[in-house]
């Protein structure tokens, strides 16, 4: 029992109780910088008892989402550091460029392409026969070049969207369509936020493999912020392991390394 | 017993990051709105502390405590790093009724691990004017000199009341004095 008096102890006590006030007048017991195991124990003692009395409060949805940002980007790092710590086994995949028009190939042979993707290719050049005879320019749409990308690599990841932390944040819904092997992607949109002509959306794309800032994946506008509308990644460099695509608001012309102060939309691996 | 989490955190699992917010950081919010002094400083303090405890979690060992202890640890020494740094006190209209902590609040238990359970009966052992003190102290971040004022009890009370308590608390949850916890 406590009943005994042990100065020594007593002082350490007041100083672990009040540590949060030792700057104020009346403090007379710094806690020492390196702990003796005497401390510890207190210390560990008054976390018990603040988790004791701790109240449980509803933080508000931003910092929520701001939390989860910050969970993505913690575990990106987190893999990325594992991964480094190993020595790749195998060689990396051929990288492809990534552009609105280069990333659509319509031929070359490529030995994971399937039955069903090779029939829908056929179908897609045909068709582009037919804008060709037409005398119509043959641009396919970005859907059509997703669903081109879904039937060639079926092992493609879905990731659904999610709000941002920002203010500006709608209620975007969607995914992010992502092939690793052919490092192509596309972005479907629906409720992100209007912008006004001075501002564009710029996509992130948060590498597992790749220390400092994501990788820039494009500049966007939407012409209709609430029509479902498929943008295609444009990667400026190739992406190890996709952890994260995140998108934010920046100026027309879209920034190198984003402050993520509106971040708007984020789909976490 | 919940499922540990933090060992699946430090090999960067997201879902475990997820499942570890949803558990505790409306706690954490919680004692960080006690702690700063606008809401801003409690979002820029729970981020702070949450971020830590993940890149501390290679280091979490489930034999010294549970992983709200160890949470609570690095919180603790976040909330304290940073009232020091910004010459400290809450907000007055930040603080809530003092009156509220002396019945600790309820939690969802299912959540809670077993050591926690036992520091809230503890806590309810405690003499009830150690209770106070330490809850104000402890709970809600006041200075000595303010709890005083609150209280109108004496200085040299108020600091007696909280070592005393302290120690007492200690006794009867036996935190061994060899087995820290979080460092």
């Amino acid at each position: 029992m406590s009943d005994t008096f042990d100065p020594r102890l007593e002082a350490l006590a007041e100083a672990v109780a009040f540590a949060h006030a030792s700057d104020i007048p009346g403090s007379e017991v710094e806690l020492a910088a390196k702990p003796t195991t005497e401390q510890l124990a207190l210390e560990r003692t008054a976390a018990l008892a603040m988790v004791a009395l701790a109240p449980t409060v509803q933080m508000p949805k931003a910092l929520q989402d701001r939390l989860a940002a910050a969970g993505l980007a913690f575990c990106a790092e987190q893999r990325r550091r594992r991964m480094a710590a190993v020595p790749p086994a195998v060689t990396p995949p051929a990288v492809t460029p990534i552009g609105s028009t280069a990333a659509y190939e319509l031929s070359g042979p490529r030995s994971s392409r399937s039955v069903v993707g090779t029939l829908l290719i056929s179908l897609a050049a045909g068709v582009a026969l037919w804008f060709v005879l037409r005398g119509e320019p043959m641009v396919p749409s970005a859907a059509d070049q997703r669903a081109s990308l879904l039937a060639i690599d079926p092992k493609a990841v879905h990731v659904p969207w999610k709000p941002g932390p920002s203010p500006k944040s709608g209620t975007v819904s969607g995914e992010v369509v992502w092939s690793q092997e052919r490092q192509e992607g596309f972005l479907t949109f629906k409720g992100l936020p209007p912008l006004d002509d001075d501002h564009r959306f710029q996509l992130w794309i948060v590498d597992g493999n790749r220390e400092g800032a994501p990788v820039d994946g494009g500049v966007f506008g939407l012409a209709d912020a609430n029509a479902e509308t498929v943008v295609p990644v444009q990667a400026r460099l190739p992406i190890g392991k996709p952890a994260a695509f995140v998108v934010t608001v920046e100026t027309k012309a879209g920034v190198v390394v984003s402050k993520q102060e509106h971040v708007v939309a984020i789909a976490g691996l | 017993m919940t499922d540990l989490l933090l060992p699946k955190i430090a090999a960067g699992d997201p879902e475990a990051v997820e499942a570890f917010l949803r558990r505790h950081s409306n706690m954490v919010w919680g004692l960080a709105r006690r702690f700063c002094r606008s809401a801003e400083d409690a979002e820029d303090a729970t981020q702070e502390i949450l971020v830590e405890v993940w890149k501390s979690a290679e280091r979490y060992d489930s034999r010294a405590g549970s992983e709200v202890t160890f949470l609570m640890t690095i919180a603790r020494r976040r909330l304290i790093d940073r009232a020091r740094r910004q010459g400290r006190r809450p907000a007055a209209e930040l603080l809530e009724d003092a009156g509220t902590i002396a019945a600790p609040a309820q939690k969802d238990r299912a959540e809670m691990h077993d050591e926690v359970q036992r520091a809230q009966d503890a806590l309810a052992q405690l003499r009830p004017e150690q209770r106070e003190v330490l809850g104000l102290a402890l709970g809600h971040g006041r200075t000595h000199q303010e709890i005083a004022a609150s209280i109108g009890m004496p200085l040299g009370t108020v600091k007696s009341h909280a070592r005393r308590g302290l120690i007492r608390l200690r006794e009867m949850l036996g935190v061994d004095a060899e087995r820290g916890g979080a460092s």
